[in-house]
């Protein structure tokens, strides 16, 4: 390996700064093929030809069924959604069907049942959880075969389904073997797991034909309500993981995971922190300022008049090359000569009253500084 | 432990896995797998600690100036080792291109060298190695974290070197002007040779001119072998910066300067340091200036009063010939007055002493402003201060010390053009 590779290897720690950089759009990229990878695979489900939709003409689709039923003399009227449903009426002799019983939600699936009290029969059929969720059931899994009925039911008495892996029913019934079973029946309701049996590709196998018919045809009218998730209540949520792609869960599992690692990998420092011994160092000026702060929350005026004025002294005393022993007269003296202000003027500003207030005092201090400017320009 | 890029990837490849067959233990079992996977290739890694790193001691350079630290690095173990060292120094010492990938062979070595541009005085010291070895996936490293003793020693940045050309000028021009002042006979007669325009004419000597067809003048060995004693002070007054810059360092810059050009002119000098203890004690020698830097480098400023008497005491302890004392100490009114101005005296009465005390501009800009009653009570504060502290060098002066309160920028070159002016007077 070469000490690039290692680098690379490595390279959440900055060995190497361009390295560094490109790795997350690597990532990145990779994350959005992931994303639309299953967003593709996922909007089969979506597409418009929905499995076992009585007017879908695919393979999954139920129009055959339909097609035959009517050719046999039963009326299907196909019902979109519960205010279609809801404005049939349904009497004795009609059977209501429901291919796409993952779109019922507990409101909607009340609503119909109480419409279809008086039925001869209303069947769930299709994806076996969906369909036990109607019905109050468990699901278990059901092995590959042809079974026969080995139920009493005359419903299905003579038949045999080849039943495709999958789940079946925990419940008493048909087409099943240790308590699971594919077709079920409590009063006039009944289930079918693994709706394919009904599906355009199946509908020609005399097993599957049979069972469908006999189901379906049970009154004089079929009434196949496709229910509409919009008409569930907004807040029955149970619809939402209908809609979602079942790799979704896992999906978000891994992702959850990688993102921890990716936390990890960034997280994780090269060694501990390098600490510095700092030395102790103030700035010089710390101690006059505060000084400064400490006057005025005095309010000692005259203190600081009395540094003002003292300061001012001395440095004329020096400018003006008098003796520091000299006496205030002298400097007075000198001060006026040189500036030409009246001495008691002057008097004023080198030995002034103290300050009353704030205002004074600055006028003080400034008085003062154009003194020295004066004197220095004179 | 730590993870590469490698393990996010790994566990994302697992989304399609998930989509081809979506149940949760799809996912569970992947990140088993993975995690699995992980373990294997931590488990073969090589040790990181089994690495031998040793160092290669590093000279020592200035303050801002590029050197480097070299490390050795042995694999003694079986298996390839791959992965990357940290080399981690205290930030002030600038290192950079601390972390080098490594992949040696069993009983492979490579030098690794860090660069380092220190950035403060001192000792600057390496803080810690940190190895990291990949497994042979490269999905996760070992890591492990050392101490490799190390130090950079950082001399004192000296930026009034560039001062030294003109002050040596100035003192050729002395050779030969100045006699020297002993007491006792004469002075130290040298050469004689033609005069030249300029020469002191009071220096011609008549009986050799006489003898000669031109004028010629006498002239006098410079003084030589005088002895200098710088005096730091690193007592809590030191440790308040000015622009930026400790006085202490400011202090050394100046120091530095003048131990530099005394040491051109073939003076001696003596170095002492201290705050409450004697902290270095130089006796000037060849090579004074170096040991002087290389002394100056330790010291940091102490928060505590000085103690005058042992700094000193330490001077007496170095000489007894009168010497030129330079007590580099900021000229603070309370601790010169409580500490050194007793000792005073004696020292004025043996040497000629010199006090060069950095001045903060601060405090003149302070002093200027009194726009409204905050600036004009500290503008008083600030003039009381300053009062104070000319009180205070009035005080050093009257008792014989010269003082030089210089603002930091300025110490070093003052400093100087005060030895030369001593020296063209014959006053050392």
């Amino acid at each position: 390996m070469t000490y690039a590779a290692a680098t690379a290897a490595l390279a959440p720690d900055g060995l190497d700064r361009p390295r560094r950089s490109r790795t997350p759009w690597l990532l990145g990229a990779l994350v959005l093929l992931v994303l639309v990878v299953v967003t593709v695979l996922g909007r089969d489900g979506a597409a418009t030809g929905t499995p076992l939709d009585p007017d879908n003409p695919g393979p999954d689709g139920a129009r055959a069924l339909a097609r035959v039923l009517e050719r046999e003399g039963v009326e299907v009227a196909v019902v979109r959604g519960q205010e279609a449903l809801l404005e049939r009426r349904v009497g004795e002799q009609d059977t209501v069907v429901v291919t796409a019983p993952e779109d019922l939600v507990p409101t909607t699936q009340r609503r119909l049942e109480r419409h279809a009290a008086r039925a001869a029969a209303l069947v769930y059929a299709g994806e076996a959880d969906a369909v036990a969720e109607r019905l109050d059931l468990d699901t278990a899994p059901l092995r590959d075969g042809t079974r026969p009925a080995r139920c009493a039911d005359p419903l299905a008495g003579d038949l045999a389904l080849r039943v495709r892996g999958g789940l079946g029913l925990e419940a008493p019934g048909c087409f099943g073997v240790d308590g699971t079973v594919a077709l079920t029946r409590d009063g006039t309701t009944w289930g079918l797991a693994g709706g394919s049996v009904l599906a355009n590709e199946h509908v020609t196998r005399a097993g599957a034909a049979a069972l469908g018919l006999r189901l379906l045809g049970q009154g004089d009218r079929v009434v196949w309500y496709v229910p509409d998730l919009a008409d569930a209540p907004v807040d029955e949520g149970s619809a939402l993981g209908a809609l979602l792609p079942p790799a979704l869960l896992p999906s978000l599992l891994l992702l959850g995971a990688a993102t921890v690692a990716l936390v990890l990998w960034r997280g994780r420092r090269f060694g501990p922190l390098a600490t510095e011994p700092l030395p102790v160092v103030v700035r010089a000026a710390e101690s006059t300022h505060s000084r400064g702060r400490l006057y005025r929350r005095a309010g000692d005026r005259a203190h600081a008049a009395t540094a003002l004025v003292t300061a001012t002294r001395r440095r004329l005393h020096a400018r003006l090359r008098l003796p520091t022993d000299a006496p205030l007269e002298a400097l007075v003296a000198a001060v006026a000569a040189r500036t030409g202000r009246r001495t008691d003027e002057v008097t004023a500003l080198l030995r002034p009253p103290s300050p009353t207030d704030d205002t004074q005092l600055v006028d003080l201090g400034q008085r003062l500084h154009d003194l020295e400017d004066e004197v220095h320009r004179a | 432990m730590a993870l590469t890029w490698r393990v996010p990837a790994l566990l994302l490849l697992g989304v399609p896995v998930v989509v081809l067959r979506p149940t949760t233990s799809t996912a569970g079992l992947w990140l088993l797998a993975t995690a699995l996977v992980v373990a294997l290739d931590l488990a073969l890694a090589a040790r990181p600690a089994a690495l031998d790193v040793r160092r290669r001691t590093s000279a020592r350079v200035r303050v801002g100036e590029p050197t480097a630290t070299t490390l050795v690095v042995t694999h003694p173990g079986r298996r390839r080792f791959r992965g990357a060292l940290r080399d981690a120094w205290q930030p002030s010492a600038g290192a950079t291109g601390t972390r080098h990938p490594l992949d040696l062979a069993p009983g492979g070595s490579r030098t690794l060298t860090t660069g380092l541009r220190p950035g403060r005085r001192g000792d600057l010291r390496a803080d810690h190695v940190t190895v990291r070895s990949l497994g042979p996936l490269r999905l996760a490293a070992r890591q492990h974290t050392r101490e490799v003793a190390g130090t950079v020693r950082a001399l004192p940045a000296f930026p009034s070197l560039r001062h030294l050309p003109g002050r040596l000028a100035r003192l050729r021009e002395l050779d030969g002007r100045a006699s020297v002042r002993v007491r006792g006979q004469g002075t130290e007669f040298d050469s004689l040779r033609e005069y030249v325009l300029g020469d002191d004419v009071r220096s011609v000597d008549w009986r050799a001119s006489a003898r000669s067809r031109s004028v010629v003048v006498r002239t006098w060995q410079p003084e030589r072998d005088r002895r200098v004693v710088l005096v730091l002070d690193t007592g809590r007054t030191s440790a308040g910066r000015v622009d930026d810059v400790p006085r202490l360092d400011a202090a050394m810059d100046a120091a530095l300067l003048l131990a530099t050009l005394a040491g051109r002119a073939g003076d001696r000098v003596h170095f002492v340091a201290g705050d409450l203890a004697v902290r270095s004690r130089i006796r000037g020698g060849p090579g004074q200036v170096e040991t002087v830097q290389e002394a100056m480098a330790g010291l940091q400023p102490v928060l505590a009063e000085t103690d005058w008497r042992r700094l000193v005491g330490a001077v007496d302890g170095l000489t007894r010939q009168r010497s030129l004392v330079v007590l580099l100490s900021p000229l603070e009114p309370a601790a010169v007055e409580n500490g050194l101005l007793p000792l005073v005296a004696p020292l004025v009465a043996r040497h000629r002493v010199v006090l060069a005390s950095v001045r903060d501009p601060e405090i003149d800009r302070l002093a200027r402003v009194r726009d409204d009653p905050a600036t004009t009570y500290a503008a008083a504060a600030a003039e009381q201060a300053s009062t104070g502290r000319e009180r205070t060098g009035r005080l050093l002066a009257t008792l014989g010390v010269d003082v030089l309160d210089v603002d930091a920028d300025q110490l070093a070159v003052r400093l100087a053009d005060h030895y030369l002016d001593l020296k063209a007077r014959g006053q050392l």
